[in-house]
């Protein structure tokens, strides 16, 4: 494994504490570390972070050092173990917390105070800390200790209503997404606090809805409701054949509606001389003619090889996208060429490649500098060099099970 | 004096003028140095105070993550050619379904991602356009773009070129590919990206074909990407006064968030498959029929214990004592009778109160809530989710509510900084008052069609054929009639 050639990160110097489990909370500390900073991600001793338990695993046979989801979220960090139920637990991340510049969490808005871990308490241990709470709702409001995950965010967020076909019950978008969502849209605010403690000398808490994030996305359909009063609904299944997945030989594809005077360049594409016919070639045509287009079209591509047809149109400058498989993104050329993977040695999980970054700096940008971390593997090496704890003071915190 | 002093002085003295012309503005160096020097800052400060934007973009992600550092404090200047009009204007929706004199600026979404910039109207094409932007990048933080790579490239306002104006530029480039490649010129919008990123593949209904998601998702994901891309060089360059190239390639920023599932593939050669609304490890886990047409509540149960909560909120009736359905795995196997079972059992009830009963007895639940719930809902209303903006008299547009931003600071109170400026309407102003142009200059642009503030092929956008998306079932049965009064 190779760092990256450029310096050390933008965000070098930087330390982050990330006491965050599953998905937010975890990507939003990686998302900083990829970027330089320094992150000691904290784990329940035993059992560590919950997505230890999440599949899928290295090989297949649930471990907790073989998880893909934790693997994925945590390169780039170092774990300790540390029991925050403990007052001797809590009295170590307190003395973290002084010598850091970032906390993330995405526990249930209770949890924190509940282990005199609130934000006043980290403040006064260090006035200067960020502290980033990512929750499903929250940390204020009548709904802030609900209890929610993937779909129910989704549910509460607005986008399951508009997601589906009328005939049928709202579907939520695909695999854990709000996580994603909660840990990217958390990176913006803590950053911001971050620039603002450069003038203000002062840290802040960073209070990040998850729903809020889904319900953000929603840019026709809030404003439908607030400049026309009218409320979005599925759709019903007519009038496909643009902007949908459709069926190609092999797989799938999207056709995009052509833009004006493309055309006839659009049916031989897609390989339909019956379709280069005037009457189709007009927004108005193809919604007078829309069952005949959705026929023809659709008898058109099912003949076709969908990277070839892919292909064929971006070169003809004619917008179409191809439903992609995990298995189609890591063979995809592009993503080679960008060096999107990373190729990990792992001591229990072995070598693998991982996803990487989604843009590259001209001189900071993502770096790899270190695998996932075994659980509780730097324990020893965060409570000498951080806190200048001696050998028999490490040994006597783990005989204690505080670490 | 060196090139970079000459710079730097005209920076200063741009800087001067931008000061006389607008709002109390502090430059962002003037308001560090200030904090070095311990002199009191206004705790109405925000993060961004004294960075300008450039914004030379268009439909979602850029004009939104733009926006978001308009909210964050930055000063943006959002640059839009008045030679053609934004693909989404045509999608509305327009204040009352009057697109009017002015259709492209009286765009709900559009509206919402550039609230608080100023307009510049500009067809860089011209020679002058692009000294005109050159100028703008000369004095300004960061520039974020949108074009494919050869756009800016052939017209001399790549990064190369436009660092050679202004050493420490922050400056983003959003493309559906990335700027390298051998898909870099290909072209794409969300929906072409939904699918390549494999997001199509993973979402739908079980049983169902791959299915596009939500409106142009792929762009939230690198509109917030874009917004990390560019604070954390901001960061980076406060520290270095170093600037820098930012690549984003939104098919990179899709496939980011199905990590784990790609990984999936390569060590396990297994190829998800898309689930619906199921877990794989939590039954029940789905949506459930409540009263009222298309009305439904999300249930999901987490454990035993979640599950012995359900069965005492629901009266435990004698379905719900089956061995079959006691423990996780009974639950899982039988999950489709179990759906069954549990849909008969919410399908009647007032979704709202049914939520909150499980809530409280430690159930995950939900209402699935549609575009008008959002605008009811307490819980955003609480947190001032939504933000009221007022529109100039002249635009027709009045008062509306737009959503803010998914987080809170503690110490440092935001808000949408206004509306989204008028096409154009920023022109004389910037031109004047930032970059030095006489009056006289600024009517002669104006004259060559170089600035402009209408776009007359747009005149005959309609209005939403509203019946049409009423029997197509886009929209619901009939429109609410106090959505202006909230």
């Amino acid at each position: 494994m190779t760092g990256d050639p450029a310096g050390d990160g933008a965000l070098a110097g930087l330390r982050v504490l990330d006491l965050g489990h599953q998905i937010a909370g975890p990507y939003c500390a990686r998302l900083l570390a990829d970027q330089g900073a320094e992150v000691i991600k904290v784990e329940r001793p035993g059992t560590g972070d919950v997505s230890r338990a999440m599949g899928p695993y290295a090989g297949g046979e649930p471990h907790p050092e073989k998880s893909l989801t934790f693997l994925y979220l945590n390169y780039n960090k170092r774990s300790l173990t540390l029991d925050l139920k403990k007052a001797e637990g809590r009295r170590i991340l307190l003395a973290l917390a002084q010598q850091a510049d970032v906390l993330v969490e995405n526990f249930e808005p209770r949890v924190m105070p509940s282990l005199g871990l609130d934000h006043a308490a980290l403040s006064a241990a260090n006035p200067g800390l960020v502290l980033t709470s990512i929750s499903n709702f929250g940390q204020t409001g009548p709904r802030r200790d609900w209890r929610g995950n993937d779909l129910i965010d989704y549910a509460l967020s607005g986008i399951m209503s508009i997601s589906g076909t009328a005939l049928r019950e709202p579907v939520k978008h695909g695999y854990h997404q709000a996580g994603y969502v909660g840990g990217l849209a958390g990176v913006i605010p803590t950053l911001a606090a971050l620039l603002m403690r450069d003038t203000s000398g002062r840290g802040q808490q960073v209070d990040v809805a998850i729903a809020e994030a889904l319900t953000s996305t929603l840019l026709l359909t809030v404003p439908y409701y607030t400049y026309m009063g009218e409320t979005q609904t599925r759709r019903a299944p007519v009038g496909d054949s643009f902007g949908n997945c459709a069926r190609a030989r092999d797989g799938w594809v999207v056709a995009h509606a052509p833009r004006s005077g493309e055309w006839n360049d659009f049916c031989e594409v897609v390989g339909a001389p019956l379709l280069a016919d005037p009457k189709f070639a007009t927004t108005r045509g193809k919604i007078a003619h829309a069952a005949e287009l959705d026929r023809l079209l659709g008898a058109a591509l099912a003949k076709q090889d969908r990277f070839a047809l892919f292909e064929h149109a971006n070169r003809k400058k004619i917008l179409f996208g191809v439903v992609q498989t995990p298995q189609d993104l890591a063979n995809c050329p592009q993503l080679a060429e960008r060096g999107f993977f990373h190729e990990i040695d792992h001591p229990v999980a072995g070598r693998l490649r991982y996803p990487g970054q989604t843009f590259e700096g001209s001189e900071e940008g993502f770096r790899l500098s270190r695998r996932p971390p075994l659980l509780g593997e730097h324990t020893g090496e965060i409570l000498r060099g951080e806190l200048g704890c001696s050998a028999a003071e490490v040994a006597r915190l783990r005989a204690a099970g505080v670490v | 004096m060196s090139p970079k002093d000459r710079l730097e002085g005209e920076f200063a003295c741009a800087r001067q003028e931008a000061g006389a012309m607008s709002a109390p503005h502090r430059t962002e160096r003037e308001s560090l140095a200030a904090s070095r020097l311990g002199k009191p800052q206004d705790e109405h400060a925000r993060p961004l105070e004294g960075v300008r934007v450039i914004d030379a973009s268009h439909v979602f992600a850029i004009p939104y993550a733009t926006g978001l550092l308009c909210d964050l404090g930055a000063e943006v200047i959002k640059i839009q050619a008045h030679t053609r009009v934004d693909v989404m204007a045509a999608h509305g929706p327009f204040p009352e379904n009057a697109p009017g004199d002015r259709p492209w600026d009286r765009v709900g979404s559009l509206n919402t991602v550039n609230r608080g910039k100023r307009g510049l109207a500009l067809d860089f094409t011209k020679p002058a356009g692009v000294e005109i932007f050159r100028r703008l990048a000369a004095v300004s933080d960061v520039v974020a773009e949108s074009f494919t790579p050869r756009v800016l490239k052939n017209l001399g306002l790549d990064y190369a070129s436009l660092r050679a104006l202004k050493p420490d530029l922050v400056m983003l480039s959003n493309t559906g590919y990335g700027h390298t490649g051998p898909w870099r010129e290909w072209g794409s919008v969300a929906t072409s990206l939904e699918a390549t990123s494999g997001m199509c593949w993973l979402s739908g209904y079980e049983d169902g074909a791959p299915s596009k998601i939500g409106q142009s998702y792929t762009d939230f994901l690198a509109c917030w990407s874009a917004v990390y891309a560019i604070l954390a060089s901001l960061y980076r360059r406060r520290r270095s006064g170093r600037g820098q190239w930012i690549d984003l390639s939104m098919y990179q920023a899709g496939a980011a968030t199905i990590g784990p599932l790609i990984m999936d593939y390569m060590a396990n050669g297994r190829i998800a498959a898309r689930i619906g609304n199921r877990h794989e490890t939590m039954a029940p886990h789905g949506v459930y029929p409540r009263a009222g047409e298309d009305r439904w509540i999300a249930i999901a149960v987490g454990s035993d214990v979640d599950w012995q909560a359900l069965r005492r909120v629901m009266g435990d009736p004698a379905w719900a004592r089956e061995s079959c359905f006691e423990d996780m795995p009974g639950r899982l196997a039988h999950r489709q009778a179990l759906d069954r079972a549990l849909g008969g059992w919410t399908a009647g009830r007032d979704a709202a109160a049914l939520a909150a009963l499980l809530q409280a007895a430690g159930v995950m639940a939900g209402v699935v809530e549609n575009g008008r719930d959002l605008l009811h809902d307490e819980q955003l209303r609480s947190r001032g989710f939504f933000e009221r903006v007022a529109h100039p008299p002249q635009s027709g547009i009045g008062t509306r509510r737009y959503m803010g931003r998914p987080w809170r600071l503690s110490a440092t109170p935001l808000s949408i900084a206004g509306p989204a400026p008028r096409l154009g309407e920023h022109n004389r102003e910037i031109l004047t008052g930032l970059l030095g142009y006489s009056p006289g200059e600024v009517d002669a642009l104006e004259h060559e069609g170089v600035i402009g503030c209408e776009i007359t092929s747009a005149r005959s956008i309609q209005p939403l054929p509203l019946a049409g998306m009423r029997r197509n079932r886009r929209i619901g049965a009939q429109a609410d009639p106090d959505y202006r009064d909230l």
